[in-house]
């Protein structure tokens, strides 16, 4: 893993994920001249910014506040139905912002079916849930990036050091917060950052609901002819991606000083071991709760607007293109991505400490690249400079691979972190060359966590907005076919919902969920493995 | 007196499985009580049973005199003051070795305490930086820093290599004997059980064999199963006061029966004793290990030198009997 | 999981195969390509006796849903095909200006008329054909004759009828600052037709007096939402009283729920919140089958797409021979008269929003 052909495969791969940014750059130098610059010193910046700051902090430390104790309930304790609740607690993932944020509006807006509960006792006005408040809901769906790390760090802890703590006098909350939390710190910061991240990218919520964060603005300013607009644009993405750059910085910084549990090769007693008692009750009630709201009210929504349409004769067809460009597009981002994604993934598991440091922010640094920014960079670098790539599926693919390289790579690192590095060492043993030892034995052994890796991306690229908007090519098709028009399942749920086709909208949502939601569930669990 | 663990008709189940059968067994204050068995004769089931972390199906547990278990009572973990030790050690990764060993809840002597286990310069390293052997006296350390009233541990050196198995069981022994610490000690290596017990339960596939002294367990067997347990045997009919080997004198404690139970070195070069051949003879140091065809029978014995071929042999001493 | 290990050679496969397609469509978007290369691209089309039109590539920044009919109905009559890319008005439009005179659009759609007349201040437009110029009254085509009016979309004050009478309401926009309507207002700032409407005023009281009255508004609290359906679909609902948006949004949020006890009120008073905005179309001066984009143009303000806009999309017309069911007359509205093209000032409109701090 040390050879320089290696290392030239792996940092070309995590530049092309720094391209963006390194245009972004450029750009914004050869404007600081103009007048757009002055946006940079504007009130109204400062007040975007410290929204999208504080918009990050709230949805991380809430969804984080989700995530623990469904974590710990699903994967620690006697929980009634575990098994069902870890798989169904990670669906809502597939219901992208632009989705939730209608959920928000319909369930707890004016005139929604909360205040259809509470009218007759009176309430005759529901406060606005528009804006942050509306916002921060919306992005609560993203919770399982957290729940999905907190359960990984919680496999790979062992359960003895809870017994341990317990036959040393402590009891079950002691041993939580003195053992099990400080053990899981590093994941809970992971966590934390994934879903602050997220919402600090996200621009479906803030647009849908009018939350004046950052990406609000620039979508605005990208949304506007005006030159100088424009430009805007451009030193708020950088903006952006520095803000995002800090809160990955900040976390590094935090890390927590030991991060696997200490226990050898003995294998894990499994979990779980901590029997519920009398919170029994509680807890089965929070989750299923939780997944009632995460899952059941999106497509309880989608259902009604569905049935109502039917109801006034509406025309409600099934969008078979949107769907097939979508599901053709993703698997295509996603092998590339994903065949990117190995190199960097081995060297980080497998490679210096040095190394693995640069392909972990590398892969947390994507997180931070919102769609808009890719998709603005993007578009203006080969309208510049490739023209002939503009608008083509070539094009739209690279900038999913862009954006999604640091997932598929962070997910693979995750997986990899299960494998027991001895096996490589075996395999050189038995005469394999490096790179031989990798494909014949590291790489099949890591099948699960490739498959988990395709799938993350698959899902991400189906829900992808912005970038899909900005770089749509107008046409697309197979070779020896007519092209037809270019449309995905999250392009036409925006257009349609941006002038309320409730009723033709709710298959395409539907099938996008259903879309995202088998590609959950086919996920292998890459947690059950064992070093 | 009233005992420090008094089990009985403990029976703990996982699902449809019965790990552990109905067992009574009682522990002295300060005796230091050794569980041996293969792996599945439900030994660390017990041992879990006893420190909170299995719920019995039936019968009652008591520890110092006060039930924590059956019959409607229940003592959670944290309430028993019992001090657990494992296998992987279960140090805290987060916690440096001084604030592991102060963990507990009244922990107290934390520097004392590492100085009786020899680490009185580690307080403040980190757990990763130990190796295996350091390891497991902190967690010895730590198990007993709180003062418990039973020590329970669990197969403490089978991670360890043998040299440093031995250093640590003497440490160990010296430590849990000088605290007058009351302790169940889980492991399935006999040697390491009758070097450091007591007493011996012998269980298998989850019965309760045997208890006993270490000589009583290792001589005077109450059953094949319990033998094998132990260590090495060899078993012969008995015919009246004889057997292949001529006759006998029965041991003192033998529970009687029809079958001879022969230890190796129950058996010795005799001139004026049976024909044996020789199958194989392993020499190892001190002593060579042989297997012998005596009539239809095979019969392991240790001699001090190697044979070959034809050999006579007789018996030492008094052997023990026990039923089929 | 036999299967598994022939996965990655269809997945790549498929990958092969999409990015493959990519290669006909690259051609003629190279600048040096050259019509008879172009011709050779699809030679599937160019069978039949007389040689077939070319496609069409029109970008459309008005909604799929209203205007694919139209486009189909288009194909039908001419079998001209068409292609089309659908988007966002503003950012189809800056997305023109980018890509200049490597453009592959034919035909731009855009459902307002400032930024029509931004981008033909920006010279991109072809002048339309006298003969459809001739089809329509002067005054829904710039006085460039580069881009032509499809629909009108009149200003109104959308009003929740269960609570408030047409005379509950006020006679212009200034009465909307009232404190009596404190909260109870809601309107689109990010919206185009939102920016025409200030953009009209502008130009009606000038820069001082549009900034003060949106000051005024914003002192009394008005809901934004980000699109004008949002916010009729608000007054339906009860959550706020009257809206200042377009007109056709009331039918499609009727449309969808199954009725409405929204309605509009047009202000009838020849002020900018009486105008009627207008959607159009332009020819783009890159295109390379100017003769059939023209056809398209034309077709827009055809019979065909006329009763289509009028009576399934509930615009006012703009052929005189067609009638919008359901809409006041034309001529009844007292729009202001405005020079469309004037409505270009977008730049001062958006600084203007800016500083009044409706925009971020």
């Amino acid at each position: 893993m040390r050879g320089l052909a290696t290392r030239a495969l792996v940092f070309g791969a995590l530049g092309l994920v720094a391209l963006p940014v390194l245009f972004l750059l450029y750009q914004s130098a050869s404007l600081l001249t103009g007048e757009a610059v002055a946006v940079l010193w504007a009130s109204s910046t400062w007040w975007a910014t410290l929204r999208t700051v504080v918009y990050g902090l709230v949805v991380g430390v809430l969804c984080l506040g989700l995530a623990l104790p469904l974590a710990w309930v699903t994967h620690c304790t006697d929980l009634p139905g575990r098994r069902f609740f870890q798989v169904v607690l990670n669906l809502p993932l597939a219901v992208p912002s632009y989705v939730s944020a209608y959920v928000v509006v319909a369930a707890l807006g004016h005139g929604g079916w909360v205040h259809f509960l509470l009218e007759p006792l009176g309430v005759e006005s529901m406060p606005d849930v528009r804006g942050g408040v509306g916002a921060t809901l919306a992005l609560l769906w993203s919770y399982p990036f957290a729940l999905l790390v907190v359960q990984a760090a919680l496999a790979r802890l062992d359960p003895r050091l809870w017994e341990a703590a317990q036959s040393l006098g402590a009891s079950p909350w002691q041993a939580f917060r003195r053992v099990v939390l400080p053990t899981l710190t590093p994941a809970l910061g992971a966590g934390f950052l994934l879903v602050a991240l997220y919402a600090i990218s996200d621009f479906g919520a803030v647009s849908l609901l009018r939350f004046k964060t950052l990406s609000f603005v620039i979508y605005q300013r990208h949304d506007s002819i005006l030159e100088t607009y424009q430009d805007e644009a451009v030193f708020l993405s950088l903006l952006l991606v520095v803000i995002a750059g800090l809160f990955v910085a900040g976390l590094e910084l935090m890390r927590g000083r030991v991060t696997a549990s200490l226990s050898s090769q003995a294998a894990h007693r499994p979990w779980p071991v901590v029997p519920l008692g009398r919170w029994r009750a509680p807890a089965t009630a929070f989750c299923v709760a939780v997944a009632l709201v995460g899952v059941g009210l999106p497509i309880a929504v989608v259902a009604w607007w569905l049935g109502r349409g039917l109801y006034l004769g509406h025309d409600v067809g099934i969008p078979w293109r949107a769907t097939s460009i979508s599901a053709a597009l993703a698997v295509v981002a996603a092998v590339v991505a994903l065949g990117a994604a190995v190199a960097p993934a081995l060297l980080g598991r497998f490679g210096r400490e040095s190394d693995a440091a640069a392909v972990r922010v590398a892969a947390l640094m994507g997180y931070a690249l919102p769609g808009i920014a890719v998709g603005l960079a993007l578009v203006s670098m080969v309208t510049a400079n490739a023209y002939a790539l503009y608008q083509t599926v070539t094009l739209l693919v690279a900038a999913y691979v862009i954006r999604f390289l640091p997932l598929a790579l962070h997910t693979l690192s995750e997986s990899l972190l299960a494998q027991n590095r001895r096996v490589y060492d075996a395999a050189r043993s038995l005469g394999l060359g490096p790179t031989r030892a990798v494909t014949r034995v590291v790489l099949p052994m890591s099948r699960p966590a490739l498959w988990a890796g395709l799938l993350a991306v698959l899902i991400a690229v189906i829900k992808e907005l912005p970038v899909t908007l900005l770089l749509a090519p107008i046409q697309v098709g197979l070779p020896g076919m007519q092209p037809v028009q270019f449309e995905t399942l999250a392009t036409k749920i925006w257009s349609l919902t941006v002038d309320e086709f409730l009723s033709q909208v709710a298959p395409v949502v539907l099938i996008l969920l259903a879309l995202a939601t088998a590609g959950l569930l086919l996920r292998p669990d890459t947690t059950k493995l064992r070093r | 007196m009233t005992s420090a663990i008094e089990l009985s008709e403990v029976v703990v189940r996982y699902g449809d499985a019965t790990a552990v059968h109905p067992t009574s067994l009682a522990v002295a204050p300060g005796e230091l009580h050794v569980l041996l068995g293969h792996s599945g004769s439900g030994k660390t089931t017990l041992l879990r049973a006893v420190a909170g972390f299995e719920r019995a199906a039936a019968g009652t547990i008591l520890l110092a005199g006060r039930p924590v278990d059956g019959g409607g009572t229940w003592v959670p973990p944290e309430r028993r003051r019992v001090g657990l030790v494992f296998q992987d050690y279960a140090l805290f990764p987060h916690l440096d070795v001084a604030s592991n060993v102060g963990f507990g809840v009244g922990a107290r002597e934390v520097q004392r305490w590492l100085e009786r286990v020899g680490l009185g310069d580690y307080a403040s390293r980190e757990p990763g930086s130990l190796s295996g052997g350091e390891q497991q006296r902190v967690a010895l350390a730590r198990a007993l820093a709180c003062d418990p009233s039973v020590v329970l541990l669990d197969e403490p050196f089978s991670n360890l290599d043998r040299g440093l198995r031995q250093s640590l069981r003497d440490v160990t022994v010296d430590v849990l004997r000088g605290a007058e610490a009351t302790a169940i000690f889980v492991t399935h290596d006999a040697a390491e059980a009758l070097g450091l017990a007591d007493r011996v339960t012998v269980l298998h596939q989850g019965v309760r064999l045997q208890t006993g002294t270490p000589r009583e367990v290792y001589e005077t067997p109450t059953s094949r199963a319990a033998a094998l347990c132990v260590g090495e045997a060899s078993f012969l009919p008995r015919d009246g006061l004889g057997c292949a080997l001529g006759s006998f004198v029965e041991r003192d404690g033998s529970v009687g029966g029809d079958t001879v139970m022969l230890r190796p070195h129950d058996v010795v070069l005799a001139d004026d004793g049976a024909p044996a051949r020789v199958i194989r003879s392993v020499y190892v140091g001190a002593q060579t290990e042989v297997t012998l065809a005596v009539g239809n029978h095979e019969i392991r014995a240790t001699f001090p030198r190697p044979v070959s071929g034809q050999v006579r042999v007789g018996l030492r001493g008094p052997v023990a009997t026990l039923g089929g | 999981m036999n299967g598994l290990r022939w996965t990655p050679f269809a997945l790549l496969a498929l990958t092969l195969a999409l990015t493959a397609c990519d290669g006909p469509k690259e051609k003629p978007t190279t600048p040096t390509a050259t019509p008879n290369a172009d011709a050779g691209a699809a030679p599937d089309n160019a069978v039949a006796e007389k040689p077939a039109a070319q496609p069409l590539t029109v970008y459309c920044g008005r909604n799929e849903e209203l205007v694919a009919p139209v486009l189909a109905a288009f194909t039908k009559e001419t079998g001209i095909q068409v292609t089309t890319k659908y988007g966002n008005t503003q950012q189809l439009a800056t997305q023109l200006l980018k890509e200049g005179d490597r453009s592959t659009a034919d035909v731009f759609i855009a459902q307002d008329a400032s930024t029509l007349g931004y981008l033909d201040g920006k010279g991109v437009f072809a002048p339309v054909a006298a003969e459809t110029l001739a089809k329509v009254d002067a005054s829904f085509y710039a006085a460039s004759k580069n881009w032509l009016g499809a629909t009108g979309r009149a200003r109104v004050l959308v009003y929740d009828s269960s609570k408030l009478k047409p005379e509950d309401l006020p006679a212009d926009v200034d009465g909307l600052t009232d404190p009596k309507w404190k909260g109870k207002v809601g309107w689109a700032p990010e919206n185009a037709s939102f920016k025409s409407f200030v953009a009209a005023m502008i130009q009606q009281r000038g820069p001082e007096a549009t900034q003060q009255w949106l000051e005024k508004m914003l002192a009394n609290e008005p809901r934004a939402y980000p699109k004008n359906t949002p916010a009729v679909r608000a007054v339906h609902k009860g959550e706020i009283e009257v809206a200042l948006v377009n007109h056709y949004y009331l039918f499609r949020v009727s449309d969808e729920m199954g009725g409405t006890k929204a309605a509009n009120h047009y202000f009838r008073n020849g002020k900018a919140e009486s105008m009627v905005n207008l959607t159009g179309a332009g020819v783009l001066k890159t295109s390379k089958n100017g003769p059939t984009a023209q056809k398209l143009v034309a077709f827009l303000v055809g019979e065909t797409a006329q009763k289509h806009f009028a009576e399934v999309v509930h615009e006012f017309p703009v052929l005189a021979s067609v009638k919008a069911e359901g809409l006041p007359e034309h001529s009844s509205l007292n729009a202001p008269k405005l020079d469309v093209a004037m409505l270009d000032n977008l730049e001062e409109t958006e600084k203007l929003l800016r500083a009044a701090k409706v925009l971020e």
